[in-house]
């Protein structure tokens, strides 16, 4: 598997807040890394310098072998990353085709939106993601299982080389977990990456290739899934085990 | 429990988007209903509300708020607002005045007047979005500065004498429809156009329903809100050339209070001050309603300020059911 992402000696400062330091870690092609971390430990901060929401203060991003800087988040998604954020950043207002083309709209005539185009192609994905949701659909008056599928329909636009879901299963049932976790093998079947953010061992130790753990915005492991085991994750998320 | 269930979740009617569409058509509907109920009761109780004349006067006075009240809608959908309009309006009439006094030809001044609109748009927008300033501040300190602006450059003092074929456009008519309404038609199509069927109209709404989330979707939202205010601005603009044709002069209190006329017609009109929410024609029929009250008031003599204590009344009934709505759709 080649690389295809390596962050080198990040930092970001908030302020008098260091919420990274020294921060390096690498993704291979069609590999599912699981990013670990207490509240704090500076998970969301690399996701969102990842995504183009955040500049590092120092440090390099080298993408397909390329040193990149993502100024926006469409800098980001042109380069072929995808991400699915925590709150899934929906638009309550809008459709579920609006929602998934969301600043990517089909034009037709140079400046109108091609409805009909936006519509065939989201149900096409909501399709292949099994959801009941329809395009025409407002997105309040959905489930949470039917929000989630907009929010990880978005990433099906593109072919990306990388998703980046921010604790994917935080805000779903218990059911929609195993599904959810389905749809990240699938995305590797694919040889899409996967950067995991989520605080939930169990699904990480289920689906994740890698673990890698922070703690205070620093790396304090970095290793397969199979040398790890839930009691040395635990002690390195809470600091008991000082790194691994 | 299969895939579709789990990821698809029940089916939920408030999902449709029939249902929101139906609500903003009923909304619409109530109102139209209302102007008509009140048009048909005038024309039973007066003898002169019923006349050529005076609905001509009416249309011709629910044109100018309708086309502030359109600028209005596109900043509310954003969950901005702009407080600043009525001294636009007031300022921008007396631009013109000033020009067409000054000698030159009535394009120019119309179109430099109209591109003032657009600047005074663009400095609330930099306020809003490179300031950090909420809306209402940065709009509200426009309501004292642009008054304060017109103020100075006339000297407080009314401008007049302006070019008759300046002054007939906004007395005439074409084919029968005043050519005030003509304008509000010139504004609506192209905004109904840019809210429904544009890339730009879709980042209006996303922006109102969840900027933060739009910001992580990629949406360009400054340029968005520099589009919002600018249109606003040069709404206000065109109003305060028109309004200066309409009386024949230009004068800083042109347009004094009107910032809340737009935002009370827009709102009756079943736009959303939390955003998001709204539409073209409801403005346009709120302002009908607002300039039939105020008709309807002046010919049944009602004490003047009773038009203001309805119209205050009016606000606080249809922004207490926006909040009961918005309640319901959280």
């Amino acid at each position: 598997m080649s690389e295809i992402l390596h962050v080198n000696d990040i930092y970001k400062n908030f302020g008098a807040v260091q919420a990274l330091s020294g921060f390096s870690m690498s993704v291979n092609e069609g590999e599912i890394v699981g990013l670990m971390g207490d509240n704090g430990a500076g998970k969301s901060t690399i996701l969102k310098i990842l995504a183009g929401n955040y500049l590092a203060s120092s440090g390099t991003v080298n993408f397909m072998g390329k040193d990149v800087v993502f100024n926006s988040p469409n800098d980001a998604r042109k380069q072929g990353v995808e991400v699915v954020y925590q709150d899934l950043a929906l638009c309550n207002h809008l459709t579920a085709a609006k929602n998934i083309y969301l600043s990517r709209e089909k034009k037709k005539f140079f400046f109108l939106m091609d409805h009909k185009h936006m519509n065939d192609t989201s149900q096409g994905i909501l399709d292949q993601l099994n959801s009941s949701a329809r395009p025409n659909d407002v997105v309040s008056g959905m489930s949470g299982g039917q929000r989630q599928a907009i929010a990880i329909a978005r990433t099906r636009l593109s072919m990306p080389k990388i998703v980046l879901m921010d604790e994917p299963t935080a805000a779903v049932s218990v059911a929609q977990v195993p599904v959810i976790l389905e749809y990240i093998r699938n995305l590797q079947k694919q040889k899409i990456a996967v950067l995991l953010i989520s605080h939930r061992l169990p699904d990480v130790m289920k689906v994740c290739d890698r673990i890698v753990v922070m703690r205070l915005g620093e790396k304090v492991c970095d290793k397969s899934k199979d040398l790890c085991t839930p009691e040395e994750i635990t002690g390195l998320i809470t600091g008991a085990i000082k790194s691994a | 429990m299969n895939l579709q269930e789990l990821l698809g979740g029940r089916k939920n009617k408030l999902a449709d988007p029939r249902v929101a569409r139906i609500r903003m058509y009923l909304n619409n509907l109530a109102v139209f209903f209302i102007v008509a109920m009140i048009w048909l009761s005038l024309t039973i109780a007066t003898d002169t509300f019923g006349t050529v004349n005076n609905i001509t006067n009416v249309l011709r006075q629910s044109s100018l708020w309708s086309i502030i009240a359109i600028g209005q809608t596109v900043v509310l959908i954003t969950a901005g607002i702009d407080l600043s309009i009525g001294s636009v309006v007031g300022l921008t009439s007396c631009i013109v005045a000033l020009m067409l006094n000054k000698g030159y030809p009535i394009s120019v001044s119309v179109i430099f007047t109209m591109l003032c609109g657009l600047g005074v748009g663009a400095i609330h927008a930099l306020g809003i979005t490179k300031g950090r300033l909420p809306p209402f501040i940065m709009t509200l300190a426009g309501l004292t500065g642009w008054f304060g602006v017109a103020l100075l450059i006339t000297g407080a003092m009314p401008i007049g004498n302006l070019p008759a074929d300046f002054k007939e456009f906004s007395r005439g008519d074409f084919i029968g429809i005043p050519n005030l309404f003509w304008c509000v038609i010139g504004i609506m199509v192209p905004t109904y156009i840019i809210l429904n069927h544009t890339p730009l109209g879709n980042h209006l709404y996303a922006i109102g329903s969840n900027m933060p989330g739009s910001e992580l979707n990629a949406v360009p939202v400054t340029r968005t809100i520099f589009f919002a205010y600018m249109f606003s601005g040069f709404c206000a603009s065109v109003v305060g050339i028109l309004v200066a044709a309409r009386l024949s002069l230009g004068i800083a209190s042109n347009g004094f209070t009107w910032e809340l006329k737009a935002v009370a017609s827009s709102v009756i009109g079943g736009t959303s001050l939390f955003g998001a929410v709204g539409g073209v024609f409801g403005p346009v029929l709120g302002a009908t309603l607002l300039s039939t009250i105020n008709n309807g008031a002046n010919l049944l003599k009602f004490d003047p300020y009773w038009q203001r204590i309805i119209t205050g009344l009016l606000i606080v009934v249809v922004v207490f059911f926006d909040q009961l709505k918005n309640k319901g759709n959280k």
